[in-house]
């Protein structure tokens, strides 16, 4: 009898997540109920903190299968004039079911068969007369390296100088405008009404499954030390394909403090150009994004498709602290020269993999193509390369991206961004995993060339504030006056040296 | 450098024994309008190449031959800069030129009354002085360069101590800029702090 009540109850129970479920919006919705929440917990500085596992990696989350593309369409570019009849019989050839033609972006969508390979559909697409360009549609990912809490000091703006450039420029002013192309922003208050499902994920090794939660009320809050509201201007997000592009993992959050955390208030740590507006646009998933059900992932369209937004939405600057190694992307080509022929510049991150065979990463290895665009790679506190930034012919300058393994956790790069132990919840395995929270923040160190990129993105906001309003400008003056480290003139570890903030904003006299 | 300096103090010594004639002391005062051989270094940094000069001097002669020593003074506020393919781009930094030239000048008048029309050249010191808003010490500049001139003119009396006069000089100071990495003459390749001036001059003395 008793079991046959906890049955029912369970079955009521079920049915009830079912109806609530129900209620959910389509897979790759979301309804936020409210915005009326209380501002964000600042738990400080995390100097105490254990070191953090590696994150699972989902393995049934189905937006997730360890490919470095998506399977079931490609990116197609066809040459103008084409005729749209003339597209069919092309896109034919290799059974494509459909075609869309996306907002921001001068290409279209083709969907073809799940089974099919990508990359071969869309080598065959390419050798058509009519085609510029086609490709898969491969991931991108942020670029920064899992690291120990350990707050000491922020090092990195001493060496590179950054009180005296604040001389010269005190943070800019709002007249400009930087886009974060990453994973979103902790810019406001809201609560997402979400379905939260079970899913299995891997890490270190071991396989856990982690159980449903059910229908969660998941609270967001503005990062207290990245200012008001009215400092964000034209959000939007292309992953939930909608204008809240909320942060769910804390890698753009931290990449947006380095750019312009609110500086002399006070309050936590100093940012490159504080008195910026932020535009932050979401290209990236993270794992809750795919475990909520976004409708898309941050691949090379999608990225491209921000770019493209954020330029036409009046960014002077945009940071792409993102990348992956693979084959070339046309279609990004394409949209950083949009960006720089529209007069925004671009700082893109150069890659961590150096350990790793240093692949060619992208979009950063379109940086010495494109004028106005830079490739950073990162040093330590020791102003030695970090251990794991890429090197190439395609690296520009280098800016400090931390180095824990040498300078130990006061080697990272400390910004406000969330409190992992409340984001990473499944990091005590399933028994003690619990439903996220984004209100909580603490400042935190990272590493990598994430967080190099926002430091040459945060100078060129200064320059163009300061009169450089050329993209391909904004690049000379920062290579001209870099620090120059290890060889004599540019090289493939540090490109033309470390940025120098100051002696770019004071530029040339007459004869000194 | 130096030994010009002693070739201008045995002329100056020299003079009088030479004209046994009675030498004249005469002091006058100028103002003119000077554009500089590097145009476009100065255009770039104080969005033009020329302005006014304002200066005065002493001047020792006879009849036809005359030494003078005069000092100018240009003065003017611009902006640091960045250039990037032809195009300035003016930064939001301060940067004062000041330019002193000493001109020593030994002359010829051609006549000796009325319009008195005259020639010269000389020697000419360049105190140079560039400095800028929140610069260091070591980052303001402040050199001697060495040069020469050409002078033509012609003055007329007005009184029996007073006369007023025109001159246009050409001068030049080679290698005065344009090495430094944080120069714009550097990017312009341009080397020669001289200039062209007209100038119009009062004469008080006989």
């Amino acid at each position: 009898m008793f079991r046959s009540k906890t049955a029912g109850v369970l079955t009521i129970v079920a049915l009830a997540l079912g109806v609530v479920a129900a209620q959910d919006a389509a897979p790759g919705f979301r309804t936020f109920i409210s915005d009326l929440t209380p501002p964000g917990i600042d738990t400080g500085l995390r100097d105490k903190d254990a070191p953090r596992p590696p994150r699972p990696y989902p393995t049934d989350v189905s937006s997730r299968d360890g490919l470095p593309y998506l399977r079931g369409s490609i990116a197609v570019k066809f040459r103008p004039g084409t005729a749209p009849a003339a597209q069919r019989i092309m896109i034919d050839r290799v059974g494509a079911f459909a075609m869309d033609a996306p907002s921001y972006a001068d290409f279209n969508i083709v969907t073809i068969d799940p089974d099919a390979d990508p990359e071969a559909a869309a080598a065959t697409l390419a050798e058509q007369p009519d085609v510029e360009y086609a490709q898969a549609r491969y991931r991108m990912h942020p670029m920064f390296k899992p690291n120990d809490p350990l707050y000491t000091e922020q090092w990195n703006f001493p060496a590179i100088d950054m009180e005296r450039a604040w001389d010269l420029n005190p943070g800019a002013t709002p007249s400009i405008v930087v886009a974060v192309i990453d994973s979103g922003v902790a810019y406001r208050n809201l609560v997402l009404r979400r379905n939260i499902p079970s899913w299995r994920g891997s890490a270190g090794g071991a396989f856990f499954t982690f159980p449903a939660l059910g229908v969660v009320d998941i609270p967001f809050a503005a990062a207290p030390d990245l200012g008001p509201p009215d400092r964000f201007v034209s959000p939007r997000d292309f992953i939930w394909n909608d204008t809240e592009p909320v942060d769910m993992d804390g890698h753009g959050t931290h990449v947006t403090g380095t750019i312009g955390q609110l500086t002399n208030n006070s309050v936590g740590v100093a940012g490159m150009a504080f008195n910026v507006r932020i535009m932050p646009v979401k290209v990236i998933d993270s794992l809750w994004d795919d475990i909520l059900g976004s409708p898309f992932q941050g691949t090379d369209d999608v990225v491209a498709r921000g770019v493209r937004y954020a330029v036409d939405s009046g960014a002077k600057v945009l940071n792409m602290s993102i990348g992956r190694s693979g084959p070339p992307s046309p279609l990004l080509q394409e949209a950083l020269t949009y960006a720089t022929q529209h007069g925004a510049f671009v700082s893109i991150a150069a890659g961590n993999d150096f350990e790793q065979g240093n692949p060619t990463e992208w979009p950063a290895a379109y940086a010495n193509s494109i004028q106005g665009v830079v490739a950073v790679g990162a040093i330590g506190r020791d102003r030695l390369r970090a251990y794991y930034s890429t090197t190439g012919s395609y690296l520009e300058l280098a800016a400090p991206g931390g180095n824990q393994r040498s300078g130990g956790s006061a080697g990272g790069i400390f910004q406000q961004t969330y409190d992992l132990n409340f984001v990473e919840t499944y990091a005590l395995g399933p028994t003690r995993y619990t439903a996220p929270r984004f209100d909580v923040f603490a400042y935190l160190p990272f590493q990598g060339t994430s967080m190099a990129a926002p430091h040459v993105s945060g100078l060129a906001a200064l320059l163009m504030q300061q009169g450089i309003t050329s993209p391909a400008a904004v690049e000379a003056a920062m290579e001209k006056f870099a620090t120059d480290l290890g060889p004599a003139g540019r090289d493939d570890q540090y490109g033309f040296g470390l940025i120098n903030p100051r002696a770019s904003l004071r530029g040339l006299g007459l004869a000194q | 450098m130096r030994r010009a300096a002693l070739v201008a103090l045995a002329f100056v010594l020299l003079l009088p024994a030479a004209s046994r004639a009675q030498v004249s002391v005469r002091g006058f005062g100028d103002f003119g309008f000077t554009v500089f051989n590097a145009t476009q270094s100065f255009k770039a940094i104080l969005g033009k190449s020329s302005g006014p000069v304002f200066g005065g001097g002493v001047e020792f002669g006879e009849k036809q031959f005359f030494l003078s020593l005069a000092a100018q003074r240009f003065r003017r506020d611009g902006h640091r800069v960045f250039v990037f393919e032809d195009q300035v781009f003016p930064l939001n930094v301060k940067d004062t030129i000041t330019v002193t030239p000493i001109d020593l000048t030994f002359g010829y008048r051609l006549r000796s009354r009325g319009l008195v029309p005259y020639v010269g050249g000389g020697l000419t010191w360049y105190r140079y002085v560039e400095t800028s808003e929140h610069a260091t010490e070591s980052e303001d500049l402040k050199e001697t360069h060495a040069g020469y001139h050409l002078i033509g003119g012609a003055e007329v009396p007005l009184r029996r101590w007073l006369a007023a006069g025109v001159d246009a000089q050409w001068s030049a100071a080679p290698n005065a800029f344009g090495d430094s990495p944080t120069g714009v003459a550097t990017v312009y390749d341009e080397h020669d702090l001289g200039g062209f001036t007209l100038r119009a001059r009062i004469i008080v003395g006989r």
